[in-house]
């Protein structure tokens, strides 16, 4: 039974506990960091490893949580699904604005060039009332933005 | 997160009634009782698919064989999976699932009144000034402080709440993602952190006090559990202990901390057990 002032047989030793939230997980590791041999030293570097975002199972890890939230979407809240798919569509619209980008970069197109047959057809078909609009909106937005097509009247 | 559970859930008080879950979802409790030990399983299967990864990738088969490593290794990997969204999914899912709990846990910590007296422990862990003024009155006369005068209402003249420091110490619970780090602040809390309260309170008084009498045995920790959790008056305090107790490596169930995680669990329990008017 706790005996309140005897330290328990290969328990850690009474140092006080960790006032803070962020410092206090993986305590077991963290708190005996100044005694660290053999296997609990390799883990201790393991875990330095895997904090790098690029290393092979840590991406795994990233996969495997992505993946798993995904699929069990249905048990989320519905505010939190909400904002799981906001996080997504953010997302896809950084990397989208990204890939945009670079495709700007490497043709060299101008902004606010001639109107082309190809974008004309965006016009008419009810994104936008007339070609001004179009010029001055869609082509703002889409190379802004990376969202072709999203009218912004 | 329970306010979050609040908002997400209708109410369980029919069994069919669903939850507000996803768009998609109409699970009523058995379904989602069903998915929650589906998806702590699923979590379990990949911690040792990374665990067995790991082993393999770093050729540490033979310092593996020792059991501690094992534990080691296994309660590293379960920190390094249960974080993020995974640990958010998790916990949002035993906490609706828990809900009914969760919220007769609430109502009973709002409205019920729990006192160290009344809940039989002993006039030394009740921090009451009064008990120790007493004792300090017949300190000449008699060193036992257990023949001095108990009043009555022992610790309701107390300035600040008993246990404080242990009650702020347990509230850090909630931060923590790792299991491990749970039970270890579980742990820090009720052996170090409360310890550490009654011998300050005590200080002044070492000489007529002993070491001895102021051991916290299990009977009278047990008292003191149930008071902390009452002033915790966090009733997600069920969550993690019930998110811990599913991710402990077998060694970690047989250590002396799943004692103190134990005793955590009971004093729920108890309070649950406890029966309160509603609209007092």
């Amino acid at each position: 039974m706790p005996q309140s002032r005897r330290t328990q047989e290969g328990e850690l030793p009474s140092q006080p506990p960790s006032r803070s939230p962020s410092k206090a997980s993986d305590s077991n590791l963290d708190r005996a960091e100044g005694a660290l041999t053999g296997f609990p030293l390799r883990l201790k570097v393991l875990k330095e490893q895997l904090s790098s975002e690029s290393h092979p199972i840590r991406i795994l890890l990233n996969e495997f949580q992505g993946a798993f939230v995904y699929t069990n979407r249905h048990l989320l809240y519905t505010e939190q699904l909400n904002e799981v798919d906001n996080f997504i569509n953010k997302a896809e619209a950084e990397e989208s604005s990204k890939e945009l980008r670079k495709s700007k970069a490497s043709q060299q197109r101008p902004v606010s060039g001639p109107i082309t047959e190809s974008t004309r057809l965006l016009g008419p078909n009810g994104l936008f009332e007339d070609t001004k609009d179009f010029n001055q909106g869609a082509m703002h937005d889409s190379y802004e933005n990376g969202r072709v097509g999203v009218g912004l009247k | 997160m329970l306010q979050s559970a609040d908002k997400g859930k209708a109410g369980l008080d029919d069994e069919t009634e669903s939850l507000r879950l996803g768009s998609n979802s109409n699970l009523n409790l058995t379904e989602l009782l069903k998915e929650r030990a589906r998806c702590i399983a699923e979590v379990k299967s990949f911690c040792f698919v990374i665990k067995e990864t790991l082993i393999e990738v770093y050729g540490i088969q033979q310092l593996v064989r020792s059991r501690v490593n094992q534990e080691l290794l296994e309660n590293f990997v379960t920190a390094l999976v249960l974080e993020g969204p995974i640990y958010i999914l998790l916990y949002g899912l035993i906490a609706l699932s828990e809900y009914d709990q969760l919220q007769k846990l609430g109502i009973i910590v709002q409205n019920a009144q729990v006192d160290l007296a009344n809940l039989q422990v002993s006039a030394v862990f009740q921090m009451s000034e009064e008990f120790k003024a007493a004792v300090l009155s017949s300190q000449e006369t008699d060193k036992n402080p257990k023949s001095a005068a108990i009043p009555n209402q022992t610790h309701a003249s107390c300035a600040v709440l008993p246990y404080h420091m242990t009650i702020s110490h347990l509230w850090m619970l909630q931060w923590e993602q790792s299991p491990i780090a749970k039970i270890d602040l579980v742990y820090q809390a009720l052996k170090y952190t409360l310890a550490s309260e009654v011998d300050t309170f005590w200080e002044d008084t070492e000489r007529f006090l002993s070491h001895g009498e102021r051991n916290i045995d299990i009977d009278n920790l047990q008292g003191i559990a149930i008071y902390i959790v009452w002033a915790l008056k966090q009733p997600s305090l069920l969550v993690d202990c019930l998110i811990t107790s599913e991710f402990l490596s077998k060694g970690t169930k047989l250590s002396t901390r799943t004692l103190f995680l134990n005793v955590l669990k009971n004093s729920i329990e108890f309070l649950l057990d406890i029966q309160v008017d509603q609209n007092p």
